[in-house]
């Protein structure tokens, strides 16, 4: 997987809730280093937008004198650069105003806006002007993240296609989004939750290349390793062929016929335009799978992970992600005169080795066996048992984010609140990773489709969202004997 | 107090004398089938059936089949005989039937207090009321019954098999399947339906429908073989059947062109030449399409008259759908299963945006997972649709329970006019009827039922059904 150790160390200086105006004006800006040719459209339509149809700055506007300094400078630059630009198709316009935006690849920036275009965040500051027929979300007092990522999920979506196949009015799909769930993994596809419609549904098909490399079956490992190798050798040989053809010299191009089914998967998978995944849970099976990532350069993301503590090192030089259960339970085995068994460390101690972690519940599906459970109701809470093992809450945060979506092959599009990036925002009523935070509005490719407030799941419960434990006497079931007035 | 219809007998013209040897009234007839413990028809006179005996001349022959088994093989006989009213032209005076009710429920128009109806060749000639009609038509006064069009069933099995059929299978028809008997149709006819569209059984594209009379003569009973196309909520199915029928319309094409360039000039010149100039250039034979995929390919080609009934079962099923007919235009309605618990409610307003008809479930049922009530049909209704119901099952009783259900809805805010119309004029628009049936108009069938109330008052009875313009039914009344 791709490095992230720079990244985080500017989150860790930055995420202490300083407004830093250099910071605010890259994130407004949008130079973000993952972005490529599709930045300078995505803020052409930015610049057109602010300068297209400014409405004058909302009236419960803070006044923040740094941040309005840059904003203006943005607006005033802006409006000269774009007066005429008819839009022939009908854009829509949401911002989130006023909220605590976590970024989570960048600073927290209190009482800021977020804008979004169609299905992308165009602008992220303070003092944003809004277009006039911008529908608002106002988070003021509320914490607003990116929507969160389950790495592995079922029930959510349908099976086989999930664009043909999901059930977007269904149960399981509502109450994933008021869990914060914006996207997951949809079998062997990365799937948005876009409630009541299939519009940008599918975001990655397929996601993975999932390999068989278990030590109980030694002969698919040697077939395994033999068919790397000889894709290895086919693009070895193709490159020494360009670099011949680039030099002028008659050669013939490798014989490229058998490039087919699995090879082909295999080709993606050494030429990075895929990712692998190998279940693996025992010390022996995760370095195995991570001599193997290593020894090819390919991305490898290992599910279960559950003794990857003690081969943390291993599998973060091999670059490797890791889907993991904070909460998995199995006790050391005395015969081995080695560390063994589950830990609630193990995401702390694989992501201080550089591995990409990405949290998931023991049931990774939508269940209704109890409120506070095990299942994608509660993923919040699940990296909040991360927390408990050791981990800082930013890099808890990122294991249902932005870590997430990088184990997916999906951190371009979602997982952070970036400009360019989609439009997947949660709106939380407090601190994410607090038991008691309940999401109150859910945004999806630019469109709210779960508010807490109007939905019939759980608006009854804390309806005012406030934080303070009710009285007893509000409460069921209420004791036998009144208290004395 | 039973009411019977009473015929008043032949009005004659002045100075004409009344035909000898024909009886002057049906009520001696009446009486007759009543004493022998069964309902029969009323025998059109002058006409052929006449010349029949009773049992032969009703189309609810199960007692009679039953009880004079000698007299089968002549009522097959006659019932496979060619219709011979319409070879016979019969005099003015036969043609015409005027109906005085008490309430006349046109449908098309407004309802007539004591309203009168002028049947012409089982037809309807002119509605309203004090009207003129010929003096010598035949009188039937329905004294104080309700009259409307009789209800017509947009979907349904009814007395058919269940079969695990998938796949596509266009060139199936449900008119091809085994029938029950006539009598099977009785309930039906006791619940007030004179037609019901039957479909193929199956997943997938079963097949087309057919729109069945509940009774009448047996050339008359299939309204028409070439009703709409049953598809059900199987998106890839539908997907890949469509895709296949475009590919079917592409190798015709394909073969088109190969021709024209083979032997230049159009195709159309060659194949309007007939044979007595003999050229070397052949006719564009095009290559045959498969058969099952005909009917989507007529579909994609918007071939008149034929449309795609899809059925829905629940709200994203809409979704995945159109996401097909956004790929594929064609022709298209929709039925939607709501049952007591259903997401409709999601797509009323996408469903409203197009121009398309509904069959819907007269049932008020619930939002999932939550105990608020939803009125889905009034919502469709209110949104715009034009909404057609159909039966919450194929069962008979579910049949005879329909007016009581429509009348629920309505109690619960639903208009009358529309309800009414769901019943009638809206599912033979669906079907492709609406020329023929549905209403109460001029130059429609008369396929009628009386009533002993209004149809949406509790306890409101079918008392007769007629059926092009012979009264097919009459309701047995517990003594």
């Amino acid at each position: 997987m791709r490095t992230v150790t720079g990244d985080r160390a500017l989150n860790h200086r930055l995420s202490r809730g300083v407004l830093l105006v250099a910071a605010l004006y890259a994130l407004c800006c949008g130079t973000l280093p993952e972005r490529g040719s599709a930045a300078d459209e995505e803020d052409g339509s930015r610049l057109t937008l602010v300068g297209g149809t400014i409405a004058g700055t909302p009236e419960s506007q803070p006044a923040s004198a740094p941040t309005s300094t840059a904003t203006t400078t943005t607006a005033a630059a802006t409006a000269t650069s774009s007066a005429s630009a008819p839009t022939e198709k009908h854009d829509r316009y949401l911002a989130v105003v006023n909220g605590c935006v976590h970024t989570i690849t960048g600073p927290v920036l209190a009482r800021a806006t977020i804008l979004c275009k169609n299905d992308k965040i165009v602008a992220i500051g303070s003092n944003l002007p809004l277009p006039t027929d911008c529908q608002v979300v106002d988070a003021a007092g509320r914490d607003v993240y990116p929507g969160l990522v389950a790495a592995q999920a079922t029930g959510i979506h349908g099976p086989d296609n999930p664009a043909d196949t999901t059930n977007v009015f269904g149960l399981n799909m509502n109450i994933a989004l008021a869990a914060g769930i914006t996207t997951a993994l949809a079998g062997n596809h990365v799937a948005k939750l876009t409630f009541g419609s299939t519009e940008g549904l599918l975001v990655r098909s397929p996601a993975y290349v999932e390999l068989e490399y278990s030590t109980s079956k030694p002969l698919e490992r040697g077939q395994l390793r033999a068919d790397l190798e000889r894709v290895r050798d086919y693009l070895r040989q193709l490159r020494q062929y360009t670099l011949d053809q680039q030099a002028g010299k008659a050669v013939q191009p490798p014989d490229k016929e058998w490039i087919k089914e699995r090879y082909e998967r295999y080709r993606q998978l050494l030429t990075h335009e895929a990712i692998a995944v190998i279940s693996a849970n025992t010390t022996h099976e995760l370095a195995e799978a991570a001599e193997l990532a290593r020894r090819f350069n390919f991305h490898l993301v290992v599910r279960g992970a559950l003794e990857g503590w003690t081969v943390a090192a291993r599998l973060g030089q091999a670059g490797a992600g890791a889907v993991i259960t904070v909460r998995a339970a199995q006790p050391p085995d005395e015969r081995f005169n080695r560390p063994t068994g589950a830990t609630i460390e193990n995401a702390r101690r694989l992501a201080e080795h550089g591995v990409t972690v990405a949290v998931i519940p023991p049931t990774p599906s939508i269940t209704l066996w109890g409120l506070a459970g095990r299942d994608l109701l509660h993923l919040n809470m699940e990296a909040a048992f991360a927390v408990r093992g050791g981990m800082s809450n930013e890099d808890a945060l990122r294991t249902i984010t932005i870590d997430a979506a990088r184990v997916l092959g999906v951190d371009d599009r979602v997982g952070s609140l970036e400009v360019g990036k989609d439009a997947d925002i949660i709106v939380c009523d407090g601190d994410l990773l607090h038991y008691m935070t309940q999401v109150q509005v859910t945004i999806v490719n630019g469109r709210v489709v779960y508010d807490k407030s109007k939905d019939t799941l759980f608006a009854h419960i804390r309806p005012t969202g406030r934080r303070e434990v009710p009285q007893f006497d509000d409460q069921w079931p209420r004791r036998l004997q009144w208290p004395a007035e | 107090m039973r009411r019977v219809f009473r015929e008043n007998g032949r009005r004659s013209a002045p100075g004409e004398l009344p035909q000898a040897g024909r009886p002057s009234t049906d009520d001696s007839f009446l009486q007759a089938g009543e004493q022998a413990g069964r309902w029969t028809t009323f025998p059109r006179r002058g006409g052929p059936l006449v010349a029949r005996p009773a049992s032969a001349s009703t189309w609810r022959p199960g007692s009679v089949v039953s009880r004079a088994p000698g007299l089968t093989l002549l009522c097959l006989l006659l019932w496979s005989a060619p219709p011979l009213e319409a070879q016979s032209a019969p005099n003015d005076d036969e043609r015409f039937v005027v109906i005085k009710a008490g309430k006349v429920i046109t449908i098309s128009g407004e309802e007539l207090v004591d309203g009168v109806i002028v049947l012409c060749d089982g037809k309807v000639r002119s509605v309203g009321r004090n009207l003129e009609y010929p003096l010598n038509a035949r009188l039937i006064d329905a004294h104080d019954r309700v009259v409307m069009p009789g209800l017509i069933d947009p979907s349904s099995r009814f007395g058919l098999p269940g079969y695990e059929r998938k796949g596509v299978h266009g060139d199936l028809n449900a008119v091809d399947e085994y029938f029950p008997p006539p009598e099977a149709y009785y309930e039906l006819l006791d619940a007030g339906y004179t037609a019901l569209a039957l479909v193929p059984a199956g997943t997938g594209i079963p097949g087309r429908a057919v729109v069945v009379r509940t009774a009448g003569p047996p050339d008359q009973r299939v309204l028409t073989a070439a009703a709409y196309l049953r598809v059900t909520a199987d998106t890839k199915a539908f997907r890949e059947a469509l895709k296949k029928a475009k590919s079917e319309i592409e190798k015709v094409e394909q073969a088109r062109r190969e021709h024209q360039q083979k032997y230049g000039g159009t195709t159309a010149a060659a194949q309007t030449q007939p044979s007595t100039e003999p050229t070397s250039q052949p006719a564009f034979v095009p290559p045959p399409i498969e058969p099952a995929y005909q009917v989507l390919v007529d579909l994609l080609q918007k071939k008149p008259g034929l449309v795609a009934l899809i059925e829905l079962e629940s709200a994203a099923d809409y979704v995945h759908m159109n996401e097909v007919l956004r790929e594929y235009e064609i022709t298209h309605h929709f039925l939607l299963r709501n049952g007591l618990e259903s997401d409709f409610g999601h797509i009323v307003e996408a469903l409203a945006a197009r121009p398309t008809s509904l069959v819907l479930q007269p049932l008020i049922g619930r939002i999932p997972y939550s105990a608020e009530r939803i009125h889905l049909v009034r919502m469709f209704a209110g949104a715009g649709c034009q909404v057609s119901l159909t039966p919450v099952g194929d069962s008979a009783y579910e049949h005879q329970r329909m007016l009581a259900r429509v009348a629920g809805l309505v109690r619960e805010g639903w208009s009358r006019d529309e309800a009414l119309k769901s019943l009638t004029l809206h599912p033979a628009q669906l079907l492709g009827l609406a020329e023929r049936l549905g209403s109460i108009e001029q130059g429609k069938e008369a396929d009628l039922i009386f009533l002993d109330g209004d149809p949406l008052v509790p306890g409101v009875r079918v008392r007769e059904v007629m059926i092009a313009g012979q009264m097919v039914h009459r309701a047995e009344v517990a003594p």
